[in-house]
């Protein structure tokens, strides 16, 4: 599923309005294969507004977004290359661990070996509580439900609206080695964060929304 | 033509040429519905069935027209919204949306007004008016989630959406209150024999059909003029125009 | 894209046998409004069985729109309706999936529940066959059209009130049909043209109302 070939997501010119208030505009960036974006801002800057219409779930107001040189509006395939976490994480909360990410993967396309799925519930240090409903887990727990769910999906490009929230600081370091992980294969990763991620500055590219 | 269309689209341009429509379409309307209304309440021959009562199929009908037409009008507006994501078509969409309630809503009236001395009295389930009720509950519905959403941008989308299923469903919504009605009630021949009405009283009915049309293009013009400069009140275009004369 | 749909309904089923407790709740709702009408009309058994194809379906019309609401709500706080577009899926089929199993939940027991309904508004015996058919029929129809009014107006204030007053209209062609048919049952006279035309417009919703779904997701979504 990991593919060798370089893509590049660039923006042109992005712009968002909500209702009567602009929320940004004049956005340019361009990355490749490898390499990071992190959208910085105050609150209410447009962070989640410009992931979503990374995500082609919104368009822009004004502006261009282009994958590997094609508009994204209309592309359908570029929808399939993308992990999306957003502020609700896409768990269930009345399915355990193990069939919310069952269920997920399945839902997207990739058919994963159970035992697979067990090993990287071990990994987000979920494998005790793999049958309990995500219901009772709390929410940094809930959160690594999510993560657990972008490891088995195998998508290109990674949109993570802050994913670091409610995670403990052990986690979090472990969680920074799967995002390089993600890159040195070749992955492509765009993040909000309030908190500093330790990623190579090689890899790193920084957008400030709230200029 | 399609740069034309295209062109035409964008808020500020459409202001601009719409402006120089607005008293042809205003003189227009005024000299048909004097015309119309002339020809139809005075100089046509009164019925020898319904008496002078019948001419208030001058209003009833095109109104009745009109709200099917206006209807079309706005599905049609909400897929170019939907499809293009222009900003003008959504505008038609919400206008259209209260326009048509009216047009509805008259027919309704004056269908009520006319059934008190034709069939005795002001409501019955007769198929006509029974699919005019509900378009206009198909109206309600479009005007109701277009201002329950506080984006005005998101919300038209929505109303599109809707005004899109409902023209789908409204052929399917008539025939089954025609089939419904057969099953109910004996047909009211004294307005489905409207082909056969006589010329004299049939042309000014067409002249005011016609008036109806070119009043909902005044009407439809200036309420999209009014929306335009409330939704771009922010914009430097609409500040010059409103200070600078 | 077939085993997509599968699991897709596995998992809807699954999530709802987990929250069990509220599955009886369209159920009760139809019973005790159709209770009201012999309470509120009159018992009378010539009168009631006269009335019942209609009551049996105005009510079906109002459970249906009542238990809609519930098709979206949870995916939408959990954030699952965003997945549902980065499938390598088509996401009409998940839709088609998703409204699948809610018709299971809700619709499949009205099936049980109404030769009850026919006993207490005293519909003949020849009619209750007929009765049935039509709620089998019918039933997916209101689902899919009411997923539609449900996909649009998630997420807003009074959502309840607004869903009737967007979708209870585009249902009259189901109420007409089906209670037309039972009527006719009743009354002995043929009724295959009634179901014949249900039929045709449950193709019809199962073909156009995911795409109407799909697109009334996504503007809610943004």
């Amino acid at each position: 599923m990991r593919t060798q070939e370089v893509s590049v997501l660039s923006a042109h010119d992005l712009k968002c309005v909500k209702g009567s208030t602009e929320l940004f505009s004049n956005i340019h960036f361009e990355i490749r294969s490898g390499e990071a974006l992190v959208v910085e801002g105050s609150n209410g800057s447009g962070k989640t507004s410009l992931l979503r219409i990374l995500c082609n779930y919104n368009s822009p107001a004004e502006g261009q977004i282009t994958w590997n040189d094609e508009k994204i509006d209309g592309h359908e395939s570029y929808q399939q290359q993308i992990s999306y976490i957003g502020h609700a994480s896409g768990v269930k909360l009345d399915l355990t661990v193990l069939e919310n990410l069952v269920f997920a993967q399945r839902l997207v396309g990739t058919d994963r070996q159970e035992s697979e799925i067990k090993e990287i519930i071990r990994a987000v240090g979920l494998f005790k509580q793999r049958n309990i409903l995500a219901r009772k887990l709390s929410a940094g727990q809930k959160r690594r439900v999510a993560l657990a769910r972008l490891q088995l999906e195998e998508r290109q490009l990674w949109i993570l609206d802050e994913p670091l929230t409610a995670l403990d600081k052990d986690f979090v370091t472990e969680f920074e080695s799967v995002l390089k992980n993600h890159l040195d294969q070749n992955g492509m990763l765009i993040v909000t964060t309030h908190r500093e991620l330790l990623l190579p500055e090689a890899q790193l590219k920084r957008i400030n929304l709230s200029r | 033509m399609w740069q034309w269309f295209h062109k035409l689209s964008t808020p500020k341009y459409y202001y601009q040429w719409s402006g120089k429509w607005l008293p042809w379409l205003a003189g227009l309307t005024i000299i048909l519905f004097a015309i119309g209304l002339y020809w139809g309440l005075l100089v046509a021959p009164t019925d020898y069935q319904q008496g002078e009562s019948y001419r208030i199929i001058y209003i009833h009908v095109p109104a009745a027209w009109m709200s099917m037409f206006v209807y079309v009008v706005m599905a049609c507006a909400g897929f170019v919204a939907l499809v293009w994501k222009t900003k003008l078509s959504e505008i038609v969409v919400s206008e259209c949306a209260v326009i048509g309630a009216v047009f509805t809503a008259i027919a309704l009236i004056t269908g009520m007004l006319w059934g008190k001395p034709t069939w005795g009295t002001y409501w019955t389930w007769d198929a006509r008016l029974t699919s005019e009720l509900i378009l206009l509950f198909l109206y309600f519905g479009v005007i109701a989630i277009y201002s329950s959403i506080e984006d005005k941008r998101v919300a038209a989308k929505a109303a599109s959406m809707l005004a899109i299923v409902g023209v789908v469903n409204i052929p399917i919504i008539h025939f089954s209150v025609n089939w419904w009605n057969s099953l109910h009630q004996p047909n009211m021949d004294i307005i489905s024999d409207k082909p056969s009405m006589d010329p004299s009283m049939l042309w000014p009915l067409l002249v005011m059909a016609v008036a109806f049309k070119v009043y909902f293009g005044w009407v439809l013009f200036m309420r999209i003029r009014n929306e335009i400069i409330s939704r771009e009140r922010a914009t430097k275009w609409v500040k010059e125009l409103v200070v600078g004369r | 894209m077939f085993s997509a749909l599968i699991t897709i309904i596995r998992r809807d089923l699954l999530v709802a046998f987990r929250r069990r407790a509220e599955l009886m709740n369209p159920i009760l709702f139809y019973v005790i409004v159709v209770t009201l009408f012999p309470l509120g009309v009159s018992p009378d058994k010539e009168f009631l069985s006269q009335l019942a194809p209609g009551v049996v379906w105005v009510t079906a019309l109002l459970a249906a729109l009542i238990s809609m609401e519930s098709i979206f709500r949870q995916d939408f706080d959990d954030g699952s309706v965003e997945q549902l577009f980065l499938s390598q899926h088509p996401p009409t089929v998940l839709i088609l999936g998703k409204v699948i199993a809610h018709w299971l939940i809700t619709g499949l027991p009205m099936l049980i529940i109404v030769p009850l309904m026919a006993l207490l508004l005293y519909i003949p015996q020849q009619a209750i066959p007929t009765l049935f058919i039509t709620v089998l029929i019918g039933t997916p129809i209101l689902s899919l059209i009411g997923a539609i009014g449900v996909a649009l107006t998630a997420g807003l204030r009074g959502g309840g009130v607004l869903l009737g007053l967007l979708v209870l209209p585009l249902y009259i062609p189901v109420l007409i049909f089906a209670s037309g048919a039972v009527s006719a049952a009743i009354t002995g006279l043929p009724y295959s043209g009634h179901v014949a035309l249900l039929g045709a417009g449950l193709i019809l919703a199962l073909i156009l109302a995911p795409l109407a779904i799909s697109a009334s997701l996504k503007i809610s979504m943004s």
